[in-house]
């Protein structure tokens, strides 16, 4: 990975592929990469589908290697959904192959003038970016159908859907899983209207006749890497939990918490919870014949992933996660995953955030579009985004909008980004992370529900005040370094309660770079990374007045435990205080 | 003990199919009133148990006696909520209570 690929899509006389050594940016990897680069080089002030925004991809530091979890693969730009910096974090198989084709990053730049649409493939003999306008509208399932045979087997694909050529704000960059399937995204932010607005359909990725990146002791990392995965494997989340029912396992413990957002964040219990779980979808998976059970990238070894069959036991969707059975399920107030996973696929399809999406729908359909519950409605409402009718071009623009269009006040966004499966009235620590992350609300940039409610790395109680913004501190610090590794963030749950696994990971990095890292260097990585961020967004004009929840949430109670978000604009403005 | 079957520990009136109203213990022949109980089991705890039962225990009985008696490990315990709340294991049950049980899961 010792190379950036640069390719200005708005040269004179078509787009220019430059490849230098990465200088500057040398050690950075995956979101320290992504945020390093848009933080010195895009203009805060941008609009984001203008030529000055760069989209920018980059494999974590240990992307490439035969370290297992290595994976997960950064997408950065300025957010046309927030206005904000922007890491969309993705699973697949690019990021193995990026890495192995030594490049640290991939940055598009600038905008091509007219209507072709361009296709790039990378491979061991070079970069070529062609026009392709025979690959206009296709949805991604039709285009990676199209184009899978054109390239080898170790192919990797990123592209976008018919979303991100309209430059919808919910549009994602999908990422092909090891069957080369289109099912893992850069889901938030709307980097697939960037990735549009640079006329690129796809990128193909192909590291055929390359081999897996060498670490510098090559003995110590097979050693670290060896009980990196004993960890993991030691671990009842890791081991057993996220494999047996991977995210979704979540629904019945945020429900019986009484933080499952509900008919738009109303309340916090869904009564058609049971029908949708973890544990019923796995045995439904599995009854059908279908596998609850599967990786999204070659290497990982907690399979959370799974392949969700219909009734006759074909191919709907990938397993729907946590996340998306509850911006579809429980937050429309639908109990019914056959229609869950049918929307799903229409959501990787189009190329649409799961989450955005349905948030977007829980908002129309208290704005009176159709009402609670549903299903039929809500996958009509779904093709809409697909066709770019103007309905579901509203839809497609993400909850705040539609929250405008329909004259809904209660619109749970932060910085423009919807919230997802956690109400931050029953897990305060989570409403912190939403405020304050750099991203806008997102749940993953600092996941208090494991100390507030899973009791997982820490004990910090869900409903009250105190210790909730040290928490989520913290959490941010050690997220935004794990993504900058490549590591998928669900390492984290043994990373937190078992030092030795920590330690692993950190003796990994030192053997592949023949470095003598420790913990503290961890976070001060971590802390860079979100300086960087918050730099680029106070210069893009966010104050501290933008890291607030929704007016809505401090004034309405959330049953069943009838308390509002409580945490002070102090304690919330403490977070990066370090 | 569980509707399933298992050989554990007997709960007086458990696995019965009556109405969850209060109720008495009969059981113990002396007439006192018991507490019911709804249990709530998840993830794994489900194998070889239930999904969900009501249960009548001794007044003053505590979730950990719940767990003791159905046999759940204390080490695999993950998340435990009284009415929704997060619950130590001392704390004494109520009647009308509901206790659910979760191994240590996670997500997101």
């Amino acid at each position: 990975m010792e190379k950036l690929l640069r390719i200005d899509m708005g040269a004179p006389g078509g787009p220019k592929a430059t490849v230098n050594p990465v200088g500057d940016y040398a050690g950075l990897g995956g979101r320290a990469m992504t945020s390093a680069i848009v933080s010195r080089e895009v203009l805060p002030t941008c609009h984001p589908l203008g030529p000055e925004n760069k989209l920018v991809i980059a494999p974590g530091l240990l992307s490439g290697t035969s370290g297992s979890m290595s994976g997960r693969l950064s997408v950065g730009c300025k957010s046309p959904l927030t206005g904000t910096i922007k890491e969309s974090n993705s699973g697949g198989q690019a990021s193995q192959v990026l890495a192995r084709l030594g490049f640290a990053a991939i940055v598009l730049e600038g905008r091509p003038q007219g209507d072709d649409l361009y296709k790039i493939h990378i491979d061991k003999d070079g970069v070529h970016v062609a026009v392709d306008n025979s690959l206009k509208g296709l949805p991604n399932y039709d285009l990676i159908d199209k184009l899978k045979g054109q390239y080898g087997d170790r192919a990797a694909f990123m592209s976008i859907g018919t979303a991100g050529e309209m430059k919808l704000l919910t549009s994602t960059i999908a990422c092909t899983d090891p069957e080369k399937r289109p099912t893992r995204h850069a889901g938030r932010g709307g980097t697939g209207a960037v990735m549009g607005s640079k006329r690129v359909k796809v990128i193909v990725l192909d590291d055929t006749g390359l081999k897996m990146r060498d670490p510098k002791d090559p003995e110590k990392f097979r050693d670290a890497n060896r009980r990196f995965v004993e960890g993991l494997r030691k671990h009842p989340i890791s081991g057993q939990g996220l494999p047996a029912y991977g995210t979704n396992v979540l629904v019945n413990v945020m429900n019986e918490a009484g933080g499952y957002p509900t008919y738009n964040f109303k309340v916090g219990q869904f009564k058609g919870a049971a029908n949708i779980s973890g544990e019923t979808q796995a045995e439904l998976i599995t009854k059908r014949g279908g596998n609850p059970t599967h990786g999204c990238h070659r290497g990982c070894v907690i399979q959370c992933s799974g392949i969700f069959v219909g009734k006759d036991g074909k191919y709907v969707s990938k397993q729907p996660e946590y996340e998306t059975v509850w911006s579809h399920g429980g937050n429309c107030g639908i109990d019914d995953l056959d229609l869950i996973a049918q929307i799903d696929f229409l959501d990787d399809n189009f190329g649409i955030d799961t989450i955005e999406t349905g948030v977007a729908i829980g908002v129309a359909m208290e704005g009176g579009v159709i009402p609670f519950g549903d299903g039929e409605g809500a996958i009509r409402l779904v093709k809409e985004i697909g066709q770019g009718t103007p309905m579901g071009r509203i839809l497609g623009s993400g909850a705040e909008v539609t929250g405008k269009a329909f004259g809904v006040e209660r619109v749970p966004v932060v910085k423009g980004q919807s919230m997802s499966a956690y109400d931050p009235r029953a897990a305060q620590g989570m409403g912190v992370s939403y405020a304050t992350s750099p991203m806008g609300a997102d749940h993953t940039a600092g996941f208090c529900i494991a100390a507030n409610v899973l009791k997982v790395g820490g004990d910090v109680n869900a409903l009250g005040t105190e210790g909730q913004a040290d928490l989520s501190r913290n959490l941010q610090i050690a997220t935004a370094a794990v993504d900058a590794t490549g590591m998928c963030l669900f390492i984290a749950f043994a990373l937190l309660d078992q030092p030795e696994t920590f330690q692993s990971l950190i003796d990994m990095l030192n053997a592949f770079y023949g470095l003598s890292m420790t913990g503290d260097d961890v976070a001060a990585l971590g802390k860079k990374i979100l300086t960087m961020e918050r730099d680029f967004n106070k210069r893009a004009g966010f104050t501290a007045a933008h890291d607030r929840l929704p007016r809505f949430f401090y004034r309405e109670a959330l049953a069943p435990h009838n308390i509002p978000f409580k945490v002070s604009d102090e304690d919330v403005d403490s977070v990066f205080k370090w | 003990m569980s509707s399933s079957g298992d050989k554990g520990a007997g709960i007086p009136g458990s696995g019965d199919s009556r109405p969850p109203d209060r109720a008495l213990d009969r059981s113990g022949g002396e007439g006192r009133a018991t507490v019911q109980i709804t249990i709530k089991l998840f993830a794994t705890f489900r194998a070889g148990r239930f999904d969900v039962e009501t249960r009548r225990m001794e007044p003053g009985a505590t979730v950990a006696k719940a767990i003791e008696e159905l046999r759940i490990p204390r080490r695999e315990l993950g998340i435990v909520l009284v009415n929704s709340v997060h619950a130590s294991p001392e704390k004494v049950l109520k009647d009308g209570d509901t206790l659910a049980l979760f191994p240590l899961v996670g997500g997101g």
